[in-house]
Order: structure tokens, then C-alpha cells, then sequence
């Protein structure tokens, strides 16, 4: 019985990585399969219990990413805040822990829109931890001043406590 | 046994939803961030200091703007700012309800800033370079303009484009008398939403391009009349109270590009405005006002971040504006008066303490065609914005 009750929980909580928000899920193996160039059914992934190491107020949840059995880095799911509005982005990291690719899940204002803009989101690829200022590494955005900003803060800080931390 | 199938079925799906926690629309939804809170202040001293008599300089608590937004789920939203001007003056600069449709199509209703050029919805003193507003932005552009209307606004992800439509009420011309004039064109006609009357309903529309990393460009659009208080009352058979009230509009099409870039500490940022107004011989006739026929104006401005690439928040940006703007482009039946034909130039420096703190201070120069002379002003202000 008790192992019944272990397959519901494991099954579950595959399906439904962020909680009940599983378009989020969808979303996030779909734009894993094309980064890692892999299938979908290839991919797993396993919640980390968030440690003391990574917990900051930006921390959704991380998830530790697995191809073909294989481990192949880490998802951290993070909140942003906007004039408005916060607003939630995954960041996949590879085994370096560094970061291969940002998306932002869900962006409830249509101010500070921006932001989403795949190619802006591109410029935090290769990032491990080093400067990361909005306006200097990180090109600036009109009109999405605290989008921008809190999403870049967010970023670097995330990475590098993920750098110091032993998962 | 089925029974008991049922009840640890049950078991893990309360299991399941209590570990899994909240969802993203419901941690977006917890109390705390269901109303925001945000502001805006821009604290002036202008001196003017070209003069051969004493001038007083003006010490001024130009704007105070307090922000509330109220998220009542994860689709509709109410924004409203409440506006302090010159400290005795209360406005309310938005109030609008947003609901999400999805994210390219939202509906949105109420108090609206307009969509021309980058300051009118961009005016947090922390986002621009000196003191004062772009004059363009005031003489032709009235900012901070806003009307009562509904429309249509979201974002296209895939192409990089935002886009914005509204209808809005338009600038009232006639209550009492001619309410426009030659030096400012539509600036005294604002209605703001204060008991504002509607004869001729307009058309405002904005498009943004945002594909290219630093670069913002828009391209912006309204097209209408303006309102007037003669047609109330006036039966719909008389054709004579309907002509005197005709003469008391003008119709207008603005249009205006915009462009702001950033890369590598530079910020640049320049606008353009190109308005036709149509009747307006006949309105300066019936009212004895001087309104241009045609509006013209544009600014280039550039600034460098001497703390580019410094470990800081810190920002120190010397910059220099150069504004033309003339609010007699081209006149029907008037003469045309050169001294709405304007120049400006603005030199100064700003130091971002943080992002949304900055003290400024920079020097103007105004000219315009009717003198050789250029009037010369300093300012010093302090700017947050949170």
C-alpha cells in the first residue's frame, strides 16, 4: 500500500514539476528537447529539495535535469519583479553551471513586455557567475527599466550561489 | 479494497497539491503582491540668468505622483497614479482596468496615457536626462497627456512588437471661448478626464520594435477632432448654430517616430512629431486665436555613463539635447509668428545614486527665429522614482 501511495506521489509530481501550473512543465521539456537536441521522452527530471545553500526570496524550485539517464544540469524556477506585477522565468544551467538558456514562463503586465524578447534573453547565455550589471554587461531596455533589472539581479544572484552550492 | 483505493487516491492528491505548493498565478496572487505600491518626484530649481532686470529663480515641487495597482487575479488588474503638481494641484494621471486576454490581446479602459513619443508614457524623472522634459514633449506633445478611452493592447513575441489602440476623447477646443493657441498648440486643451466633454470621439495607436537589444523604436498615430461645447443644446434641424459650432473644431492627424539606442555606456534617444490640423483658419477667425496649420519638431540627444562598466548601481551621465520645434510649421490665414519657431539646447550632467534616485543639473539655451539673443536657464533637480 505504501508503495502504491509512493507511484501516486512520484507520478504526480513528475507530471506537475511547478506545482499545478503544468503548462509550465509543457513548456520547459519542450524548450529542453530542442536546446539538448533530444527527444522529449529522454528527459527527466528530479526536484532538488531546495537547499539552505539556494534559498533566496527569487527561488521557485530547482530540478535536476537528466538526459538518457545521464545528469545534464539544473533548472532553477525564479520570480521577477516588474512595475506592476511580479513574474516567473526558468534558467537551465549546465553541468558547469553556467547558464545555457532563460525563458520567461508567464508575464502578467503588459508593461515591461520587453523583457521576453528571445534575443534579449540570449545575452545571459555563458554567464557563470562573473559582473553582471543591467546597462553594462547587460544591454539596457527602454521602457522595461525594473523588468529588466530585477530579472538581471536575479540572474547573477542565483548563479552564483549555485556555484557554491553543493548539490 | 475499493474503498480503501479511493481514500489513498484522495490521500495523494491533498499530498500531492500541499507539496507541490502554490502555483504560478497563485504565488502571484498572495496578499502581499496583489497591491503595488510606487511613486515619483521631480524637485526643481530653474534660474534663469540671461536678463538685464532681477529674476526670480523657482523653487518647485514640480510633480509628486503616487502609484497603486490592485491585481484582482491573474488577468485583470487597476493601475491608477495620483498626481501632485506644483504641490497644490491634485490630478489623477491614470486610472485604468486592464484585463489579460492572453498575452497579445488585452482590453484596457479608463484614464489613459496616450502613446506619442517616448515622455508621455516614459515620464519618471529616474528614465530621462535633465531636469526639465523635452520641450517638444510640451509644446506639441502635450505631456503628460491623458484622456478617458477603451482599446486594445499586447505583445506580439515572436515579431518583438508591442502594439497599443485606443479610443480615446479628444482635446476640448470651445467652452466659453477658444481654448487653443499658437504657442502650444493642443497643451490648454487637455480635458485630463476631469468632467471632460465628448463631441468627436479620436483615434490613438502605437506600435514598438524591441528586436534588437538596446534599441527601442515606435511609431505612433492619432487621428481626430477636437471637442467643443457648442453643439450642447443647439436643435439637430439648425444648420446655423451647427456651422458657428463647426468653426469651434479642428480636425488633427500627429504622428511621431521614435527612436532610443543604448550600447557600451552611450545612451542615445530622439523623437519626431509632424501634426496637420485641418480648420483652423476658421477656428482663429470664429475665436481670434493663432493656431497653426502645421506642427513640426524633433530632438537628438546623447549621453555617455562615466561609471560605465564600474562595479556600481551608480550612474554619472553627462549629456547634450538639441530640440527644434515649431508650432507654426505652416498657418492658414494668419501670419506666421517666428517666435514659435524654437530652438533649444540643453547641456548636463545626472548622478544616479541608485536606479531610481538621480540628482540633475544642467544649463538651456533657448532661441527662436523672431531674436538673435538666446535666454539662458539653470537647473538643478532631484528625481525619484520607486
Amino acid at each position: 500500500m505504501i508503495a502504491m501511495l509512493g507511484l501516486l506521489l512520484m507520478t504526480t509530481s513528475q507530471a506537475q514539476l511547478f506545482g499545478a501550473d503544468d503548462a509550465t512543465s509543457k513548456k520547459l521539456v519542450k524548450l529542453l528537447s530542442k536546446e539538448l537536441h533530444v527527444d522529449r521522452s529522454d528527459l527527466e527530471f528530479e526536484k532538488v529539495s531546495t537547499a539552505e545553500c539556494l534559498q533566496t526570496e527569487q527561488v521557485e524550485s530547482v530540478l535536476r535535469v537528466y538526459k538518457a539517464g545521464k545528469p545534464t544540469g539544473f533548472v532553477v524556477s525564479a520570480i521577477g519583479k516588474g512595475r506592476y506585477d511580479q513574474f516567473n522565468y526558468l534558467v537551465y544551467y549546465n553541468e558547469d553551471r553556467e547558464v545555457k538558456l532563460v525563458n520567461v514562463t508567464a508575464y502578467f503586465s503588459d508593461h515591461g513586455n520587453e523583457i521576453t524578447s528571445k534575443r534579449w534573453l540570449k545575452q545571459f547565455n555563458g554567464y557563470d557567475g562573473g559582473d553582471l550589471d543591467y546597462g553594462d554587461e547587460v544591454q539596457a531596455i527602454s521602457g522595461a527599466t525594473l523588468s529588466a533589472s530585477s530579472i538581471v539581479k536575479g540572474i547573477r544572484e542565483i548563479t552564483i550561489l549555485l556555484q557554491d552550492c553543493n548539490l | 479494497m475499493r474503498k480503501r483505493l479511493l481514500l489513498i487516491l484522495m490521500l495523494a492528491g491533498i499530498t500531492a497539491s500541499y507539496v507541490n505548493g502554490q502555483n504560478a498565478a497563485e504565488s502571484l496572487l498572495n496578499s502581499e503582491s496583489k497591491l503595488s505600491i510606487g511613486g515619483y518626484a521631480q524637485i526643481d530649481y530653474n534660474q534663469p540668468l540671461s536678463s538685464d532686470v532681477h529674476q526670480n529663480g523657482k523653487m518647485d515641487i514640480h510633480r509628486l505622483v503616487m502609484l497603486f495597482a490592485y491585481r484582482f487575479n491573474d488577468r485583470t488588474q487597476f493601475v491608477t497614479e495620483v498626481e501632485y503638481e506644483h504641490v497644490k494641484e491634485v490630478y489623477v494621471e491614470q486610472a485604468f482596468l486592464n484585463y489579460r486576454i492572453n498575452p497579445w490581446l488585452n482590453f484596457r479602459g479608463g484614464l489613459l496615457l496616450i502613446p506619442m513619443g517616448i515622455i508621455n508614457e516614459y515620464h519618471e524623472p529616474a528614465t530621462y536626462n535633465g531636469v526639465e522634459r523635452p520641450n517638444l514633449d510640451s509644446k506639441i506633445v502635450p505631456s503628460t497627456w491623458r484622456e478617458i478611452g477603451a482599446g486594445f493592447t499586447g505583445n506580439v513575441q515572436n515579431l518583438n512588437l508591442k502594439y497599443q489602440l485606443y479610443v480615446v476623447n479628444g482635446f476640448k477646443s470651445y467652452d466659453d471661448g477658444g481654448i487653443l493657441r499658437g504657442s502650444d498648440a493642443f497643451r490648454k486643451g487637455r480635458q485630463k478626464g476631469a468632467e471632460s466633454i465628448l463631441t468627436h470621439p479620436n483615434l490613438s495607436a502605437k506600435i514598438d520594435y524591441y528586436g534588437v537589444p538596446g534599441l527601442k523604436l515606435g511609431l505612433s498615430g492619432y487621428f481626430g477632432e477636437t471637442q467643443t461645447s457648442l453643439y450642447d443644446g443647439i436643435a439637430k434641424d439648425d444648420s446655423a448654430l451647427e456651422a458657428k459650432a463647426d468653426s469651434s473644431v479642428i480636425g488633427m492627424n500627429m504622428v511621431g517616430l521614435d527612436g532610443r539606442y543604448s550600447i557600451d555606456g552611450w545612451v542615445f534617444r530622439g523623437q519626431l512629431n509632424y501634426a496637420s490640423l485641418s480648420n483652423t483658419n476658421q477656428y482663429n477667425a470664429f475665436t481670434g486665436k493663432d493656431v497653426g496649420s502645421e506642427l513640426f519638431g524633433y530632438y537628438l540627444e546623447a549621453g555617455y555613463d562615466l561609471l560605465n562598466g564600474q562595479k556600481t548601481e551608480q550612474k554619472l551621465v553627462p549629456f547634450v539635447r538639441y530640440e527644434k520645434y515649431n508650432t507654426h510649421k505652416a498657418v492658414d490665414g494668419i501670419e506666421k509668428n517666428l517666435a514659435y519657431d524654437r530652438t533649444d539646447i540643453t547641456a548636463g550632467i545626472g548622478w544616479w545614486l541608485a536606479q531610481g534616485a538621480v540628482l540633475k543639473a544642467d544649463m538651456q539655451w533657448f532661441g527662436n527665429e523672431a531674436t538673435d539673443d538666446f535666454e539662458t536657464q539653470l537647473n538643478l533637480g532631484i528625481g525619484i522614482w520607486f
